[in-house]
């Protein structure tokens, strides 16, 4: 019997490079399916390119492309990350693909943002409504949950994962940690008593090849969580002797948190601030290095020195900003996201995905810090707990 | 514009390494004239022309252009470096092979007799050592000025990074190797340059039969600077410091490729004072690539001194070879299914 094929998308990424990893090295799942990296450029792919698989090159902007790579597929699962752009058209090109390809399977990648930044006590389960105070990102999101629920709805059976923080091997949040805790920048929000949320990424692997795997529960959103909650404070305390230091942090309220993320809110830049920004010296210095802009830009300045001096004076008005200098605080900083995210007081409960799939954590807690552990000191984050190789005289 | 004091170049392989520094290094310099632009797919060297507004000749074939220019700057995927630089050489032309030489030592010293035999020379691209502080650091160990070398590590890793433009770096018939060969080359002939050829070597990477993406190991010295180990590591999926650490009867001395000028001293006495090292005349704006391209344009008009040369980029890979042929598996005791 031939082997499902899959196509997973974006799989040079932090979480497809781990899904990549799992079918190789897991024997369990090494033979179960036949499939294809499909990834968007060559600098990223270092982690999977070490191993003997089919990677292929997918630029998702290009539809007619999408379409070809996609035929032959039972199933695609989508790890993309990128720009709007690429996450919202990529993600249509991506949809049509599947459709006009005939693939059984879609698994699709959300996220807890959808529920927003602080989000309300009911969306500790999937069946909340969605906030409507969400970032960018959180927007991006909702809306690629509609194109993947439509799909589901014309007929290709759909899963939607939501992890909220992704942990283990490789991951950016945990590095951020490892270097504020080093750096002593680490403060705990109402004492650090909120859920983490995060999930370590080989659980929301294993996440994904129980949804692949799955003759039910299509059509549904997920969330992927830890089994119980971890607060922040039990994290860092985790986390803090692994580097050399105390885990003593400075408090602040989540008050004192959630009014500095509003007073510190970038607007949304409107479009006199985008051609102004563009029209800056700064910008058009720097891409006066292509020749053609530089003729580009020799023209518009020839044509706005042609003008009279009242007009070059008001449409210089109209484009150029005041330049702002933000006063240096000497306060510890409540910016960075470790700070912002122990904002979050829900916590995003796996029961819905443990009870329809039939989904278990593959590392409890402590098996999934070990792993952590290894990976930070392999990565010479953290001082090696074993003496390095030693070279040997022939 | 021509002028007989301007070295007419050829650049071979219009990528993202031609695109983005050598040939902006060669524009740069008032000793090269862009004669002509060569790639397998024309589109890409008659884009790279018009992208920098130049007149230069694009081909195909290197054939096409080769009597009509005084050397070659070949930066094409690693495979291709034999066959090309061999034809270039056998003209009695120089050429300046971006790193590394080949991808076998038999092919690299095979190019320096064919370089020879045609009274020309090779040039590898190991920019580093254009650095002023590489340059410093070499001086002040040659002279002993900090005493006897303990020990050394050195490590060089960026999460992802250099995109070539053909994906040759995930085909290991046609890189050579992973970040051993791509990056970790550069670091290992700062190693040459600063403490000669090690005697023993350990070597351990994450390749399962392609190309590595991490390499860790050590050399071991036995020469005139004693005996010392030194340990490396190589990364394309961790950022890592992109320095040497070097442990000195003085102190430690540390090199880091993201200053061009400086290098830093924690002497032992006074540990809690890092001192800072670099050439007493101010070398200007450091500007690796083109200091690199001028040397080369230098020594097609009056033959002189190559910072790396073909035995030299022979003998990197030389090493190389050896590492891959004596390599282990890194132990990944993070994957899940080995907790």
């Amino acid at each position: 019997m031939n082997k499902p094929r899959i196509a997973i998308v974006g799989a040079s990424g932090f979480v497809g490079a781990a899904l990549i990893e799992r079918l190789y090295f897991d024997d369990a799942w090494r033979d179960r399916f036949e499939y294809v990296a499909f990834i968007r450029g060559f600098g990223n792919a270092a982690r999977i390119a070490r191993l003997p698989i089919k990677i292929e090159s997918l630029d998702l902007l290009d539809p007619l492309r999408v379409r070809t790579a996609l035929a032959g597929f039972d199933a695609v699962v989508n790890c993309t990350r990128g720009d709007s752009a690429l996450m919202l058209k990529g993600l249509g090109n991506l949809i049509r693909a599947v459709e006009h390809n005939g693939v059984r399977k879609f698994i699709h990648l959300s996220s807890v943002t959808i529920y927003g930044e602080d989000p309300a006590p009911e969306s500790a389960r999937e069946d909340a409504p969605l906030s409507t105070q969400r970032s960018a990102y959180g927007d991006i999101k909702a809306e690629q949950d509609d194109m993947v629920f439509g799909l589901h709805r014309r007929g290709v059976p759909s899963i939607i994962l939501c992890p909220s923080n992704i942990g283990g091997p490789y991951s950016g949040l945990i590095i951020e940690a490892i270097a504020k805790l080093l750096a002593g920048e680490i403060v705990l929000v109402d004492e650090g008593r909120n859920p983490t949320n995060i999930v370590h990424v080989d659980n929301l692997v294993e996440a994904m090849l129980v949804a692949l795997q799955s003759d039910k529960g299509w059509g549904e959103r997920y969330f992927v969580n830890e089994e119980k909650p971890v607060t922040w404070k039990q994290f860092f305390e985790d986390l803090a002797p692994m580097v050399g230091v105390e885990p003593r942090f400075p408090l602040v309220t989540r008050e004192e948190v959630l009014r500095h993320m509003q007073s510190s809110a970038p607007a949304r830049m409107g479009l006199k601030s985008q051609a102004g920004a563009l029209l800056s010296t700064e910008f058009r210095e720097g891409l006066s290095v292509v020749p053609a802009f530089k003729s580009m830009n020799d023209s518009a300045k020839r044509v706005l020195n042609s003008l009279s001096p009242g007009w070059q004076a008001r449409i210089r008005g109209r484009i150029t900003r005041p330049i702002v200098i933000q006063p240096v605080r000497n306060t510890r900083s409540l910016d960075h996201k470790l700070t912002t995210v122990q904002v979050r007081r829900v916590f995003h409960s796996p029961e819905k995905i443990a009870s329809q799939l039939g989904y278990k954590h593959l590392l409890d807690r402590s098996r999934g810090m070990e792993t952590t552990r290894r990976w930070l000191e392999f990565a010479n984050l953290i001082p090696a707990s074993h003496p390095a190789v030693e070279p040997h005289v022939k | 514009m021509q002028s007989a004091n301007r070295v007419r170049l050829a650049f071979v392989g219009c990528g993202a390494i031609t695109r983005m520094e050598h040939l902006p290094a060669a524009l740069r310099s008032p000793l090269v004239e862009v004669a002509a632009l060569v790639d397998d797919r024309v589109e890409n060297a008659v884009a790279l022309a018009r992208m920098y507004g130049l007149n230069a000749r694009t081909a195909r074939n290197l054939s096409d252009v080769l009597d009509d220019v005084h050397g070659v700057v070949l930066a094409t995927p690693n495979d291709t470096h034999y066959p090309i630089a061999k034809q270039i050489l056998e003209r009695g032309k120089p050429v300046l092979i971006e790193k590394p030489i080949t991808t076998r030592h038999d092919h690299a010293t095979e190019l320096c007799a064919i370089a020879e035999k045609h009274g020309t020379f090779i040039s590898v691209g190991y920019r580093f050592r254009f650095f002023p502080s590489a340059l410093l650091l070499k001086k002040l160990l040659d002279e002993n000025y900090f005493g006897r070398v303990i020990s050394f590590h050195c490590e060089f890793g960026s999460a992802g990074g250099w995109t070539p433009v053909s994906g040759y770096n995930m085909d290991r018939a046609r890189s050579g190797g992973g970040v051993l060969v791509i990056n970790g080359t550069h670091f290992l002939d700062l190693a040459l340059f600063w403490f000669g050829e090690p005697v023993a070597h350990v070597y351990q990477d994450d390749n399962y039969g392609n190309v590595e993406a991490n390499c860790k190991g050590a050399w071991t010295y036995d020469g005139p600077r004693g005996r010392f180990d030194g340990s490396f590591f190589f990364s394309k999926t961790i950022k890592l410091t992109n320095r040497f650490l070097i442990e000195t009867e003085r102190g430690q001395v540390e090199w880091s490729a993201a200053d061009a000028e400086r290098i830093r001293v924690v002497d032992r006495t006074r540990p809690d004072v890092k001192f800072e090292l670099s050439p007493a005349r101010n070398p200007g704006a450091v500007d690796s690539f083109r200091a690199q391209i001028e040397e080369f344009c230098a020594n097609t008009l009056h033959p002189g001194r190559i910072s790396s040369d073909g035995p030299n980029g022979a003998r990197s890979i030389r090493l190389i070879e050896n590492m891959y042929r004596d390599a282990t598996r890194l132990d990944e005791s993070w994957q899940p299914t080995r907790v």
